[in-house]
């Protein structure tokens, strides 16, 4: 893809919808013309149809340079659904890595079996089940003797065991040399052994099990570049473009994934199941379902409130009404609360890139149909993070097939024409957490700090009281400097002088939030839903 | 360019399917009754189902290391303690060979607490696994979106005069013993443990409410603790959760339907309907254009698509396209909406 491409579409093929964008040189530069999506049903080829019809009935003088739409060129990526996976190791420490690489790799465990001596019957039931894609045998060079004798037995366990289905992937990750009867080649497959790394950190086992995920994932799907290992590459130019560290969230309905890459090329990444955005396990599990629900806004009849979530997670796709988005939002504070605890875990053993980003990158199709204050604000309070930091949302998903560009130069040019098209700004948020006492034996009061906000609309000031989340008006294009005197506190974990940072606007406008991290809700049904409503009201404002 | 087709972006609503293949999973004990091949009838026993597993430990064999996993092996000796520690032999267990460990013992599993599996619709077995048993069916099947409860059959029986009629439990007599009982919008729990235990075979209904399954599969729990096994009952819904009318092209294809045979695979949520399917689908088929609203304000009613109305804003702040469809009003006459495109299905 060059500046010699006249036009082309970019496709990116999720589980529920397809994201599509138009894309040609205009002026000299590459803009993004039009952009759709639809449900995954749609036949692609008739949303990449409308797009231009679209441009041409909008603009007379391209309506010519339309009619070749169905020669140019797609970018196209797609992303399957999480691989669920049986995990078997000999030793906890070795199942327990294991674990780690395959959920950082996008699988979902179904069921571990960790120990010299697991319940065969137990295993075999596991094996069993139709949703799962593999039985994987982890195993570690250098153990004791015990645990590598126990290793060879249960790897022919897991073997026999794998034989009751035929269309049961069998994984063998470490030094298992000895072939399982009765196990065809294509089901078959070695890997390396489990690494001591965060699920975060790349290893040679979490790369391979992420391939061999999306194949059979893709179960009979012609092979196209996988989507959130395009989004990674994207977010990681878009880092050395801007010179910023970017935080790229995705929030896909299988699957979530995170990507945190700083500007000299560092980069931490995960894919992580449990972080999509209506599990199927709340088709059967209350408690899942419970921990979606405990987000949503919504009064009512709790039981008619799980009959609709549950209805949105059968068609995703169908919910457009008030009700839906409301599920809907509440569903991306739950993925997002599910991710950062995952990232969380993996982050406290991680060496190298440090949590904290200067910009947040939204993007998959969970942030597709929400307001963007609530995007933006579903953002705060679900990564819950000290410090300010400007929101962006690819609301046409064009990052992903982007990414799949196979040269690092011809991505980041064209990044560099379409960022302004292709990213949305919902805004900045400024988080402080907690405020702190200062004063003489901390014995200030908290909350007597204030902010000021200078911009081209002109000044605000406001007092940073604790607990609170105000919404200043900051549209797109707009920057404003914060002024923060934390007063007699501390702010930011700043006191005694003030504090100054630049923010962008956006459609959100500036969040300040001075709420604690993590976020402080009451336990009791109705209570939490007031306060969560009070601070949501912001964002659904003229939505009804 | 030529105008766009407004159908072509509105998701086609899933259509009956005739010949399809079910699969009916095994559990590590059972045991297949039928062989690849083989033609059954509907409601013929093809799963010999056990409740219980446990496993079961004896010495491998040059005899036994010829079996492969899955495979049967009868008449193993169960050993009991005696007294003084010897070992008494009294009875034997039903197994199927887990596997020959490298420690030179034989694992197997057997099962208790049978329940016999019948087949949901009568066709051509194509496949036996160790985990699993391929049926062809015969006749039409349809999808519901929710299925709980075992595979069961009867004869079809519309019990309701609407499809978003609602069915009281003192509606249900012991007329439809046996039946597939077609009940409306939803039934409650109530009249489900009435036509359960009237001895009704299955219920086919529009939605089904979360608590009412939650306490049908307490229900189930209970009953699995007996020592006797409840005869086979089942429930698909074919609307989704909650109270949901039968979709209007599936209403009328069941009214077709009513008197035939059929068979229910809640796990597949399938519906597989005997005889000819011709007049099924012919009943359920719409003219060309037509789609059904999905979800809000007007859901559950069918229409026209007549044209795209382009990306808009809708209520709760959704951005995303719509299309016009022309729809009944309350005095017949049609009345044109601007719905989402994403809420309505493609019924022609």
């Amino acid at each position: 893809m060059t500046q010699d491409t006249p036009a082309f579409f970019t496709l990116d093929r999720g589980t529920v919808s397809t994201a599509a964008a138009l894309i040609a040189p205009v002026d000299g530069r590459y803009r993004m013309l039009a952009a759709g999506a639809a449900p995954q049903a749609i036949d692609p080829v008739s949303i990449l149809e409308d797009l231009a019809w679209r441009v041409a009935r909008t603009d007379a003088s391209l309506a010519g340079s339309m009619e070749g739409w169905r020669d140019w060129s797609r970018l196209e990526v797609r992303s399957a659904r999480a691989p669920r996976g049986v995990l078997v190791a000999a030793s906890p420490l070795t199942g327990d890595l294991l674990e780690r690489a395959l959920s950082g790799a996008g699988w979902a465990v179904a069921a571990r079996f960790f120990g010299p001596g697991p319940d065969v019957v137990a295993m075999g039931e596991a094996c069993l089940d139709p949703r799962v894609d593999a039985v994987i045998m982890g195993g570690r060079d250098g153990v004791e003797e015990s645990e590598q004798e126990a290793a060879h037995r249960l790897w022919s366990r897991t073997g026999s065991l794998a034989r009751f289905r035929d269309d049961l992937a069998v994984i063998a990750c470490g030094p298992f040399a000895e072939r399982p009867e009765g196990i065809p080649d294509t089901r078959l497959f070695s890997l390396p052994a489990p690494d001591a790394v965060p699920s975060t950190a790349d290893s040679p086992l979490r790369g391979a099990a992420q391939q061999v995920g999306v194949h059979l994932a893709n179960r009979g799907e012609p092979l196209v570049a996988d989507s959130r290992t395009a989004l990674r590459a994207s977010i990681a130019s878009l880092a050395s473009i801007l010179g910023n560290r970017i935080d790229g969230v995705e929030i896909g309905m299988a699957a979530g994934s995170r990507t945190l890459a700083t500007p000299d090329g560092r980069s931490r990444h995960a894919i992580l199941a449990g972080a999509g955005l209506l599990p199927a396990e709340l088709l059967d599990d209350e408690a899942v379902a419970d921990s979606l629900l405990r987000w949503s806004t919504l009064s009512g009849d709790p039981a008619a409130r799980l009959d609709a979530l549950r209805e949105l997670t059968l068609q995703p796709w169908t919910r457009t009404d008030d009700e839906g988005i409301h599920l809907r939002s509440a569903s991306v504070r739950a993925a997002l609360e599910r991710l950062t605890a995952m990232w969380s875990t993996a982050a406290t053993d991680a060496a190298g890139v440090v949590d904290g980003a200067d910009v947040l990158v939204l993007a998959g199709g969970g942030f597709a149909t929400i307001p963007p204050t609530d995007a933006a604000l579903a953002v705060v309070d679900g990564i819950r993070r000290a410090g300010a930091v400007t929101i962006l949302h690819d609301h046409a998903g064009v990052l992903a097939p982007l990414g799949a560009l196979p040269v690092e130069e011809d991505r980041r040019r064209l990044l560099s024409d379409l960022m302004g098209d292709c990213l949305l700004p919902l805004g900045s948020a400024l988080v402080t957490g907690s405020l702190g006492k200062g004063g003489k034996e901390g014995k200030a009061e908290a909350g007597s700090g204030s902010l000021r906000v200078e911009s081209a609309l002109g000044d605000e000031r406001m007092r940073l009281e604790p607990g609170l989340l105000q919404l200043v008006d900051l549209p797109p294009g707009i920057s404003a400097r914060l002024d923060i005197d934390p007063g007699e506190g501390s702010v930011l974990g700043v006191q005694g002088r003030h504090l100054t940072m630049e923010v962008r606007g956006g459609l959100a406008g500036l969040l300040i939030d001075t709420r604690g991290i993590p976020l402080d809700l009451p336990e009791s049904g109705e209570g939490r839903r007031a306060a969560l409503a009070a601070w949501e009201a912001h964002a659904w404002v003229g939505s009804d | 360019m030529t105008l766009l087709d407004p159908a072509r972006f509105v998701v086609p609503a899933a259509l009956p399917e005739r010949q399809r293949l079910l699969r009916l999973p095994l559990g590590l004990a059972d045991r297949p009754l039928v062989a690849a091949g083989q033609r059954v009838e509907l409601g013929q026993p093809v799963i010999e189902h056990f409740r219980d597993q446990e496993a079961i430990e004896i010495p491998t064999s040059a005899q036994l290391i010829r079996l492969r996993p899955g495979d049967i092996l009868d008449n193993v000796p169960v050993s009991h303690t005696g007294r003084l520690g010897r070992k008494s032999v009294a009875t034997t267990h039903r197994t199927r060979v887990l596997e020959h460990g490298r420690d030179g013992i034989t694992r197997l599993v057997a099962g208790s607490n049978s329940i016999t599996i019948n087949a949901p619709a009568t066709g051509v077995i194509e496949a036996v696994t160790p985990g699993r048993l391929d049926l062809r069916a015969d006749g039409l099947a349809v999808d519901a979106l929710v299925g709980w409860g075992r595979p069961s059959w009867g004869r079809i029986h519309i019990a309701v005069d609407r499809p978003d009629a609602e069915i009281q439990a003192s509606r249900i007599d012991v007329a439809a013993a046996g039946a597939i009982l077609v009940v409306g919008t939803r039934i409650d729990i109530e009249a489900m443990s009435r036509a359960r235990a009237i001895g009704v075979a299955a219920v086919i209904s529009g939605g089904v409410a979360s608590h009412d399954l939650r306490q049908m599969t307490s229900s189930e729990a209970r009953q699995q603790a007996a020592l006797h096994a409840a005869a086979p009952f089942g429930l698909l819904a074919l609307g989704g959760y909650g109270r949901v009318p039968i979709p209007a092209q599936l209403w009328d294809l069941l009214l077709a339907a009513e008197g035939r045979d059929a068979g229910i695979l809640p796990a597949g949520r399938s519906l597989i309907i005997a005889g000819d399917p011709g007049p099924l689908i012919d009943a359920a088929s719409r003219p060309p254009g037509t789609v059904r609203v999905i979800s809000g304000a007007h859901r559950d009613h069918e229409g026209l698509l007549v044209g795209l109305s382009g990306p808009r804003r809708w209520d709760g702040g959704a951005y995303t396209p719509g299309g016009f469809v022309e729809l009944a009003g309350t005095d017949g006459r049609a009345e044109r909406h601007c719905v989402p495109l994403t809420a309505m299905e493609r019924l022609g």
